[in-house]
């Protein structure tokens, strides 16, 4: 059987399945000390906060502003970190569809934001 | 040497480089076993397939099945690639509206694709009137994390 786990007093490394822990290289981890890992420290859905609005979201300060994942299905947006613990969503009209009314399904964005903050700092 | 690695029966900790992680904050961390980890669990392509309106019109609908039902809308990557460089493929999380337009409404086409707990939802719709004006042609591609939002 494969060696998948190592754990030392130097580190904890785990291998890619079919990677030998012990002879395989960092680009082979699933977690290694050399490399970074994503995860996320917080999420959330900020229910339709309508057209052209602003809102702030207190965020976890890790010491740094980190990358954020934001999305929404109606709004053009943007959102901007005012400091290591805010996160400033604003949104702007919604996307216009023409003739969605006569799509075969009838479309319904719900206009929710959906955020994560990683554990990544922005470069 | 530096404590890098706390096991523990709170759970796992590992500092980031030269980061004591007995005494590190949370910006001090590579990894924390009390936050959530982004794992791929499925992912897929689609294309439109054109239903006819008329000469100038078509739509398009379409769905993917995650297999399973989350608890909550998962978090889901997309790539919108409509090829020829007219347009840049774009990223995002939980779904996305793209609607772009020639001229002033005339020649249009858009996408809209929706997240749910149990899968995609893809509708989109063209309008052509003006001749040599060619039928979108476009790939999405999405990446379904296990993780939801």
């Amino acid at each position: 059987m494969t060696n998948r786990v190592l754990l030392t007093s130097g580190g904890l490394w785990v291998s890619q399945p079919g990677v030998d822990v012990l002879t395989g290289t960092d680009d082979q981890m699933l977690f290694s000390m050399a490399t970074e890992s994503l995860q996320v420290v917080q999420s959330g859905v900020i229910s339709d906060p309508g057209a052209n609005s602003t809102t702030n979201v207190t965020i976890p300060d890790q010491g740094f502003k980190p990358f954020v994942i934001v999305s929404c299905d109606k709004y053009n947006f943007t959102f901007e970190l005012t400091s290591n613990t805010n996160l400033r969503l604003k949104t702007q009209s919604a996307v216009s569809l023409t003739n969605d009314n006569l799509a075969p399904t009838v479309i319904t964005r719900d206009g929710s934001v959906r955020y994560a903050v990683l554990n990544q700092v922005i470069e | 040497m530096t404590n890098r690695v706390l096991l523990d029966a709170n759970g796992l900790r590992v500092s980031r480089a030269t980061k004591d992680v007995i005494s590190a904050g949370i910006g001090d961390l590579k990894f924390n076993s009390d936050w959530s980890q982004l794992g791929v669990f499925a992912t897929g392509s689609k294309a439109p397939s054109w239903s006819i309106i008329s000469s100038t019109e078509g739509y398009w609908h379409d769905t993917s099945a995650f297999g399973r039902t989350f608890a909550t809308a998962p978090l889901v990557f997309f790539d919108l690639d409509a090829g020829g460089g007219v347009y840049v493929p774009v990223g995002d999380a939980s779904g996305f509206t793209y609607h772009q337009e020639y001229g002033v409404g005339t020649n249009y086409w858009w996408v809209v694709v929706q997240v749910s707990t149990t899968g995609l939802t893809f509708n989109a719709r063209y309008n052509k009137p003006t001749s040599g004006w060619t039928r979108p042609s476009f790939t999405i591609k999405w990446s379904a994390m296990y993780y939801n939002l």
